[in-house]
């Protein structure tokens, strides 16, 4: 039963090694769905391009039913992972934060790392960024974050049990939404699809 | 529509049909039952010794956090140097997390005797906020073998029991001031600590995904 | 020449399934912005351990066993190299190019980019995680912080992107 890390059925060394080859999936799924052309990235604010609502959401809502199935018949602890804790003002704060490196930068840390690795200077650029910025956090970290950065501390919360509904009924009623986002934004690609020039659908693979 | 979309899209929507007729275990409940609880308790690495304690003082470990979780009125009375104070009702407040919430630092609880930082640590490992630990023996302990060390009796002097009292006189000379008298001062002094590390909780923890 | 990528819900699927074999081998769930901070405190660690001993956020991360040559972060990133080196092989986009919109100079995206980076460098320390390890891990296990993230991120980006609408799309003639 998993996972089998944690629980010491498989050795540390493996687990790297798994690692690396994990991240190699990643990547070349990142690369393959387009998530090193940053005009793609950008795309999901304008809805010219709805690749990004599309992998992932699907991602998500794969994980996440995929890995609530499992739970429910006994295959994997999610006791033992990774769980997120919650940090409400810090997350929404640093949230907004990262929103608009978003938009003013056009990557995310993981997919920068993905085009930079296919050359993509600006990317190599964002990620000198990133780091700049992780420099300066932990810089003034004693005297300027200390404190936001667990501000609204809630401990390990799952959504369900917040909002008080069962998970299953939640995670069709995401399913739903999903579909709904899925249905949305690709009419609003389809809209800008008429009003943009060939070259650009070109280079956004549409 | 591509063929592929559909059938990604119908087993999503059939993944959340199913979702709603299974059982739902809730997957992050740390404490359910009574047997739960019990081995929550028995975890292995939820104690760490006084002598461990002084030992990171000592060192000047910069990971090491005290909490003593006792009244502020007994605190101010008497507590171990540098620790800060966080009563046991008051252990789950959001400006305390600093302390308490990370897998980083060593968080060592502790109380006059076991029990109340026993409370406090099982508080806060039922809320996910795992990884803390309890000064074993509390400030009694700490007392009995740090500040007031007894030397090993006749029956049970061995090579161990012998480093660890040199250990703790040179603790007790560092925490107390007090001068030794007799040999053992020199020996105390020169001695390094020789408490063994502690031996590592068995399940690894997960470092976390980001952050 | 128009490019060409997987099908979106394809990826999505396979991406979906990856983190399932993750959470299910390792425990963990994907992430990217952690392995970036345990290169940043090794840096510093490297320079001047005594000022990462100092440093409250550093403290705690060189002491004990906390080094990112055992960190699974870390490997997971060279492997995202590696993986994403092979598919635009695959594919035939590998070479060295400025990605930006057709309006912008060269110049202008990279200074945005630095700024980008920058803010997302600050971000995901403050918010605990990045899209990958905050949002995307955290929907996979239904944690509260990571609907927190997607609401936070994706808000704010739709309205910055509202402000910041020149940079990606050409100023409208009307």
């Amino acid at each position: 039963m998993g996972p089998l890390f944690p629980q010491e059925i498989i050795n540390e060394e493996f687990n790297l090694i798994f690692a690396f080859l994990i991240g190699i999936g990643f990547g070349f799924l990142l690369e393959a769905a387009g998530f090193t052309n940053t005009r793609k990235l950008a795309g999901v604010f304008y809805g010219y391009d709805a690749t990004v609502i599309k992998v992932f959401f699907t991602a998500a809502l794969t994980a996440l039913i995929g890995l609530f199935i499992m739970h429910n018949l006994g295959w994997i602890d999610l006791t033992l992972t990774f769980y997120p804790k919650t940090f409400w003002i810090a997350t929404l704060v640093g949230g907004i934060i990262m929103g608009a490196g978003f938009v003013i930068g056009g990557f995310c840390p993981g997919t920068s790392l993905s085009a930079a690795s296919t050359g993509k200077v600006d990317a190599m650029v964002f990620i000198g960024g990133v780091l700049l910025g992780i420099f300066g956090f932990i810089f003034t970290y004693d005297f300027l974050w200390k404190e936001l950065r667990v501000a609204g501390a809630m401990g390990k919360v799952n959504i369900t049990e917040w909002l008080g509904i069962l998970e299953g009924v939640f995670i069709f009623l995401f399913v739903l939404m999903g579909v709904a986002m899925f249905y949305l934004f690709q009419k609003w690609q389809d809209w800008w699809q008429k009003r943009m020039s060939k070259e650009d659908l070109d280079e956004l693979g549409l | 529509m591509k063929k592929i979309d559909v059938i990604i899209i119908g087993l999503l929507i059939l993944g959340g049909v199913v979702s709603i007729f299974l059982p739902n275990v809730e997957p992050h409940k740390k404490i359910i039952g009574q047997k739960e609880l019990l081995h929550e308790l028995n975890k292995e690495g939820r104690y760490i010794t006084t002598d461990e304690v002084a030992r990171m003082i000592m060192e000047k470990d910069p990971s090491l956090i005290l909490v003593d979780v006792r009244s502020p009125e007994e605190y101010d009375l008497f507590t171990i140097d540098g620790a800060i104070n966080i009563p046991v009702d008051s252990i789950l407040s959001p400006s305390n997390m600093v302390y308490l919430d990370q897998d980083a630092y060593t968080t060592v609880l502790f109380s006059t005797g076991n029990s109340l930082a026993d409370q406090a640590w099982l508080t806060l490992e039922s809320y996910g906020y795992e990884g803390n630990r309890v000064m074993k023996g509390g400030l009694n302990q700490w007392y009995q073998t740090i500040l007031n060390p007894k030397p090993p009796s006749s029956t049970e002097i061995t090579r161990e029991a012998e480093k660890q009292y040199l250990f703790r006189k040179a603790a007790q000379i560092y925490f107390t001031g007090i001068q030794v008298s007799g040999g053992t001062k020199a020996q105390a002094a020169k001695s390094k600590p020789v408490v063994q590390p502690v031996k590592k909780r068995k399940k690894k923890p997960v470092s976390g995904g980001c952050g | 020449m128009k490019n060409r990528y997987m099908n979106p819900y394809l990826a999505g699927f396979l991406l979906g399934l990856l983190i399932i074999i993750s959470y299910y081998i390792s425990g963990e769930g994907l992430g990217s912005s952690g392995g970036y901070r345990d290169v940043a405190v090794a840096t510093i660690d490297k320079i001047s351990h005594s000022y990462a001993l100092s440093n409250e956020f550093t403290a705690p991360r060189v002491t004990g066993p906390h080094s990112p040559a055992h960190s699974f972060l870390v490997y997971l990133l060279l492997g995202v190299i590696f993986g994403s080196i092979l598919s635009s092989v695959l594919y035939g986009r590998l070479k060295f190019m400025i990605g930006k919109a057709p309006h912008i100079s060269n110049k202008r995206r990279l200074y945005l980019a630095l700024i980008g980076g920058i803010l997302w460098g600050i971000g995901t320390q403050i918010g605990h995680g990045c899209t990958s390890g905050l949002v995307l891990s955290g929907l996979a296990v239904n944690s509260l912080s990571g609907y927190i993230g997607l609401v936070a991120i994706f808000g704010a980006g739709f309205i910055f992107a509202l402000i910041f609408r020149r940079i990606w799309l050409k100023p409208s003639k009307k």
